[in-house]
């Protein structure tokens, strides 16, 4: 087998897996990333890897090479660049939620500061492939085992030093080094004797670490084993560098503003704390001829603040709109032309428990599907911020299924009454105490609970009373499948059913499945779909299994869910992925402001 | 003090602090109580009549809420989504459609058991401990003040979520909590007023009158210590009502759909922009509870006050 | 008198002992494990990084050990690193944020005595007349609208409607503290209002009062010369408190207004468990508040001599 095609081999994802497991980067990051690399079939290999029950055989493959990704410098080949004249200050305002504890990634990758500071081998592109970074190009051994990056020579630190292999084999050394106590350090385990050198296990010290820089420019890491994921790794924000000198300099306190001094395609200049953090291009970056953005001033406005921030005219880019506000956005002459919306790729549902009265009727829950009116919900209730949802996966995904299935999904009160003839609740009399729990997810998904409520109430007569929570409580009572009737949402990891069906509704995880639904037919349907090679008879299979799902109302499907930000018309160039959907900034993709240009205003 | 001055002020004392009942009752009116002389002077105040009828209507449009409310507080209303104070809907609709009016009826039950409950919890736990503290103002009054000052030390937000995390979501706990971290301010503001008074001299007076010390706190100084702690009391009011809010925003409130003021004031305020009236008309509720209790309370002290009647 | 205020500055000891142990108890008796990071977007932390972390904490040690460590250290001024910012230590944090809500809490303070002092004594000088009913509209209002509603209202009448203001929130500039002032001040304004104006009219029916009407002494001078100095004592118990409450910062007004203060550690810090900052705030406010109070006792015994000082 192909050690470098990692995401066909079970036992180089079941690793990638255990690094991702190290950092509690939860599944979902880790199948978006091997999904971005390989595919469906490599999800279904993933799932096997981390836990899941796919009996798929990888075929060992030997056609290309990796990495996967060309060379070509991002940020040169932008779809769709700036239209009009460039603004004189390219400057772009965007708020933190909360200040950040320091930009120190290297230390902590949850320390809540800003990305753009640090550059990494590689990075990931708009539809999370890797591409190449400070490393112009990466080569492996045989078996994937020892990989070499060959760094550019042309990239500075923010402070003039030039960016070589030390700095990399110095920083990984320091997050693993016990002495660190860097909380993820976990993710690093692949290189030779991380483990037990950051344990403190043995008489291991850095210098017995597999990774080490064999002139300035090229860095050498020798892993445990074959790995052949290993650049995906080394793109992620977890490998960023720290810089030696100040690190030593000012212990903790290196990323102050004043001492830090950063690789990436930003330099910090000022940090006020709780007010202000201002960063500017770092012009020795290798790529900074590309970046137009001068400058990025991040002020710390709390999410309840910051859409009034945006009105006055404080931020270019308020992510988070409110519902409560949606109407007026609409309403405003300016503000309805700066509204973004989105999909977020998601679906809320009702799962209901199937040990549990009156659920454990088959006829209950699928009179609760006729019972609840999508198209109210999404329409008044949401104001539009949606699209009603009859089965799992949502739309503008491939193998979305446009079927709605009317015969189990149309809202229809008198069916929904008539279905529970024969069964002990008909006429809608002798509900046990029903209870909808939900964790605290701000306004919309409450208000569409809410409505939920009333519907099953007038329909069917149910007494349903709303509990809200905190998320992780929630999620423990629901995994321990303590929850009676969970009001809950799936976002989409990767373009493919196989997420939302196999990953959601399959019931065989040895780590424990997430819903009381237990289906042999189904569980083979999507187990077996995922193996599929004929793309239409795969289709076919998760329809079939989509199908089966409301014939057993193994959940009442109601809405994917939208949301809406503000943008000001000045800020141009904002980075899209494949399917045309607007990528900010977050977790994996880190490299929003390389391609951002602000126009004349 | 000079003999003569005492004996002089302890008749005063008598006729002032002995009580109206007394005078007033053997010249006019046939056997008269202490309260009920009181009652009468109560009512002959208009504004806090006033204040009472209105909490008292505002208590009974809570208990009698399904009757009075124009429309369910949970139902929505999709085809009136949103709306501004109309006729159909005096005070306008939320986000789906649920009556404004209707919401807030019923939202009285909620805030009413929060705002005053908890102030009865406080009253209870802080007057007798700041009473005794202060009565007593020796060693008792040390022991008591650094237990106070202890308790006193806790910054309320974050030691009413640390019992909130302690015992749980729900109302009874929501009393529990404010009322605990709510009495100390009662406490010392009743041993301050105590303080002062057992030094007045009418106190001395029936002190050397012979005056039991119960009889001395509850009839002679804490009807004088009350005008201070009624304010507090009655500030407390919103401040509980608000404190109900906050936690639900925490996840440790009370569960929809029941309806608070405070939650509808804190759910909706950061939409003032959009929805003016959702977060305001609630806003005057609190407004208009605290204020008739001010009222009402004020009158209360004047009622129990004897030196009213000789004006 | 220096006496009875060093006899106080000792009994401190005891209360903060006392405090600091009361909050120690319950701190680690409420479940929730402050080893989970708290960013929004973090996934929690694997068990052995947890032990790591545990060890670094020094929480894998008996509670008494911590305790006593915590004593220790506090007593040198250490009180640790936050848990949440992991790369400050608690001292540097509150010595950043808390003049900035001290400066914000007394200008709050100044405005609400300011005003409402005055206010009161007007109110109660004129019972019953249009600057009492004001004085009852302004306390009600201080009090019944909290400060979030009123923060955000400032924002849409001032910045986004009239334009007075340029900036929603901040605190580089005067103009930034205009709106956080008034809407940490009213609340206050109104209580101070109240106590003064009910214990004013308290004072002004006491019997001495009516003595020196009788001996002929005009209004201005009687309010002046006899009633404040009795009439203010009840507002001033309030002062003491009321300083220490809000010069400590408000979540509310200081979130809202992007004021970089400590009032967000009074919710955030119990919500995240970070127990370093929890006890440091909590003692923080704890020897805030006794100096106020033993200030507000000092003033009381000036003001009324026959409050002996024990």
């Amino acid at each position: 087998m192909d050690k470098h095609r990692w995401w066909e081999d079970p036992e180089q994802l079941r690793l990638l897996y255990k690094r991702f497991e190290a950092v509690r980067a939860d599944r979902r990051q880790f199948l978006q990333i091997v999904g971005a690399a390989g595919g469906a079939s490599a999800v279904a290999l993933a799932l096997a890897a981390c836990g899941g029950g796919a009996e798929t055989g990888g075929d060992a493959g030997v056609q290309t090479t990796p990495p996967p990704g060309g060379t070509q410098a991002p940020g040169t080949s932008q779809p769709g660049s700036a239209e009009g004249e460039l603004a004189e200050e390219q400057v772009f305002r965007v708020n933190f939620e909360t200040d950040p504890t320091s930009h120190d990634f290297n230390w902590d990758l949850y320390c809540g500061g800003e990305e753009a500071l640090f550059a990494m081998l590689g990075q990931f592109d708009e539809n999370l492939q890797v591409q190449p970074d400070i490393a112009e190009r990466w080569e492996a051994n045989e078996d994937a085992s020892v990989w070499t990056f060959y760094l550019r020579k042309d990239s500075k630190w923010s402070n003039g030093d030039p960016v070589t292999a030390h700095d990399y084999e110095w920083s990984w050394k320091r997050q693993l080094d016990p002495a660190t106590q860097a909380p993820y350090a976990g993710f690093l385990y692949d290189l030779k004797n991380a483990e037990p050198f950051n344990l403190s296990q043995g008489n291991f010290t850095r210098d017995d670490v597999g990774v080490k820089a064999v002139d300035d420019y090229t860095l050498v890491c020798t892993l445990e084993g074959p790995r052949g994921y290993f650049p995906v790794l080394a793109a992620y924000i977890a490998a960023a560098p720290a810089h030696r000198a100040s690190v030593e300099q000012y212990g903790d306190k290196w990323t102050e503003a004043g001492n830090c001094v950063s690789n990436g395609p930003f330099k910090l200049v000022e940090w006020r704390h709780d007010e202000i953090i201002v960063v500017e291009k770092n012009e020795g970056y290798w790529n900074a001829a590309n970046i137009t953005l001068q400058r990025v001033e991040r002020p710390i406005i709390a999410s309840d603040a910051s859409q009034l921030a945006f009105e006055n005219n404080e931020i270019d880019w308020h992510y988070r709109g409110q519902l409560g506000q949606l109407e007026r956005v609409q309403n405003d002459p300016e503000l309805s032309k700066q509204m973004v919306k989105y999909n977020l790729y998601g679906t809320w549902y009702l799962a209901p428990h199937f040990g549990m009265p009156p659920f454990d009727v088959r006829e209950v829950r699928l009179a609760m599907s006729h019972a609840i009116d999508r198209d109210t919900i999404v329409n008044v209730v949401l104001k539009g911020l949606g699209e009603p949802a009859y089965t799992m996966t949502p739309p503008g995904m491939p193998g979305y299924n446009p079927n709605k299935y009317e015969e189990y999904t149309a809202y229809d009160p008198e069916k929904a009454r008539s279905l529970l003839k024969g069964t002990p609740y008909e006429g809608g009399k002798n509900w046990p105490p029903i209870t909808l729990t939900q964790r605290e997810e701000g306004d919309a998904p409450k208000a569409a609970a809410e409505a939920i409520i009333q519907m099953l109430k007038e329909n069917l007569g149910m007494n349903i009373s709303h509990e809200i929570g905190e998320q992780r409580e929630v999620y423990d009572r629901a995994y321990k499948h303590e929850l009676q009737l969970w009001w809950v949402r799936w976002y989409i990891d990767y373009p493919d059913p196989n997420n939302t069906q196999y990953l959601v509704w399959y019931s065989k995880f040895p780590t424990g499945s997430r819903h009381t639904w237990a289906n042999e037919e189904y569980d083979k349907l999507v187990s077996d779909a995922a193996g599929e090679k004929d793309e239409q008879k795969r289709l076919d299979m998760y329809r079939q299994a989509d199908e089966l799902m409301l014939r057993e109302g193994a959940g009442i499907f109601v809405y994917h869910p939208y949301n809406y930000g503000l943008l000001k018309p000045w800020v141009a160039n904002f980075p899209k992925n494949a399917q045309g959907e607007l990528v900010p900034t977050w977790n994996v993709f880190v490299r929003m402001y390389d391609r951002l240009k602000i126009l004349k205003h | 003090m000079d003999v003569l001055r005492s004996h002089r002020e302890e008749r005063l004392a008598a006729t002032t602090a002995d009580r109206a009942g007394l005078t007033l009752g053997s010249l006019a009116r046939p056997h008269r109580t202490l309260w009920r002389d009181a009652w009468h002077r109560l009512i002959a105040n208009r504004l806090a009549l006033a204040g009472g009828i209105v909490v008292v209507l505002i208590a009974l449009m809570a208990i009698f809420a399904p009757l009075i409310a124009p429309y369910p507080y949970d139902k929505p209303n999709y085809s009136a989504v949103s709306q501004f104070p109309n006729r159909d809907f005096p005070m306008g609709t939320d986000l789906t459609g649920r009556d404004v009016l209707s919401r807030m009826i019923y939202g009285a039950q909620v805030s009413m058991l929060v705002g005053l409950g908890a102030q009865v919890i406080v009253f209870l736990i802080g007057v007798p401990i700041g009473a005794l503290s202060g009565y007593t103002a020796g060693k008792v009054d040390t022991i008591l003040m650094r237990f106070v000052e202890v308790m006193y030390a806790f910054p309320q937000l974050l030691f009413v979520i640390l019992i909130m995390a302690a015992l749980g979501r729900g109302l009874q706990n929501i009393f529990i909590a404010i009322g605990v971290t709510g009495w100390v301010t009662i406490a010392r503001l009743t041993r301050a007023e105590f303080l002062s008074i057992r030094e007045k001299d009418y106190i001395q007076a029936a002190r050397a009158a012979g005056a039991s010390p119960w009889r001395l706190i509850t009839r002679h100084m804490l009807p004088n210590a009350l005008t201070p702690i009624i304010v507090a009391l009655t500030f407390g009011v919103p401040e509980a009502i608000f404190t109900e809010a906050g936690l639900s925003f925490i996840g440790v409130g009370i569960n929809p759909p029941r309806p608070s003021w405070g939650q509808m004031v804190g759910e909706y305020y950061i939409y003032l922009q959009s929805y003016w009236y959702l977060a305001l008309f609630p806003a005057i509720a609190i407004a208009l509870l605290m204020m008739s209790f001010t009222f009402f309370g004020n009158g209360l002290r004047d009622a129990l006050d004897p030196r009213m009647q000789q004006r | 008198m220096g006496q009875f205020i060093l006899r106080r500055l000792v009994w401190l000891v005891p209360t903060l002992l006392a405090i600091s142990l009361v909050t120690f108890v319950v701190m680690h008796a409420t479940p929730g494990s402050p080893l989970q990071p708290m960013a929004a977007n973090a996934n929690p932390l694997p068990p052995a990084a947890q032990q790591n972390l545990a060890r670094k904490w020094g929480l894998d040690k008996p509670l008494h050990i911590q305790y006593l460590t915590f004593l220790k250290n506090a007593l040198r001024g250490d009180f640790g690193t936050s848990y949440v910012y992991k790369t400050s230590t608690v001292t540097e944090i509150l010595a950043r944020t808390f003049p900035v809500s001290l400066h914000l809490g007394l200008m709050a303070l100044l405005l609400a005595v300011c005003v409402g002092i005055p206010l009161g004594i007007l109110a109660a000088v004129n019972q019953n007349g249009p600057i009492d009913y004001l004085c009852s509209f302004v306390a009600t209002l201080g009090v019944a609208v909290p400060n979030f509603v009123l923060a955000i209202f400032l924002i849409v009448v001032f910045v986004l409607g009239a334009g007075v203001i340029p900036r929603t929130g901040g605190w580089n500039s005067p103009v930034d503290w205009i709106l956080p002032t008034i809407a940490l001040g009213l609340g206050p304004l109104g209580i101070l209002a109240r106590y003064t104006r009910s214990s004013m009219v308290e004072v002004m029916r006491q019997d001495y009062m009516r003595t020196a009407q009788a001996k002929g002494l005009g209004p201005r001078s009687v309010v002046l010369g006899h009633a404040l100095k009795n009439g203010l004592l009840p507002p001033l118990t309030i002062l003491g408190p009321m300083t220490a409450a809000v010069g400590t910062g408000s979540f509310f007004v200081e979130t809202l207004f992007r004021v970089p203060g400590m009032g967000r550690f009074f919710a955030e810090s119990m919500l995240a468990r970070d127990y370093p900052m929890i006890m440091a705030i909590i003692l923080l406010y704890g020897i805030f508040l006794a100096v106020m109070n033993l200030v507000v006792d000092l003033c009381y015994s000036v003001l009324d001599p026959r409050i002996r000082l024990t």
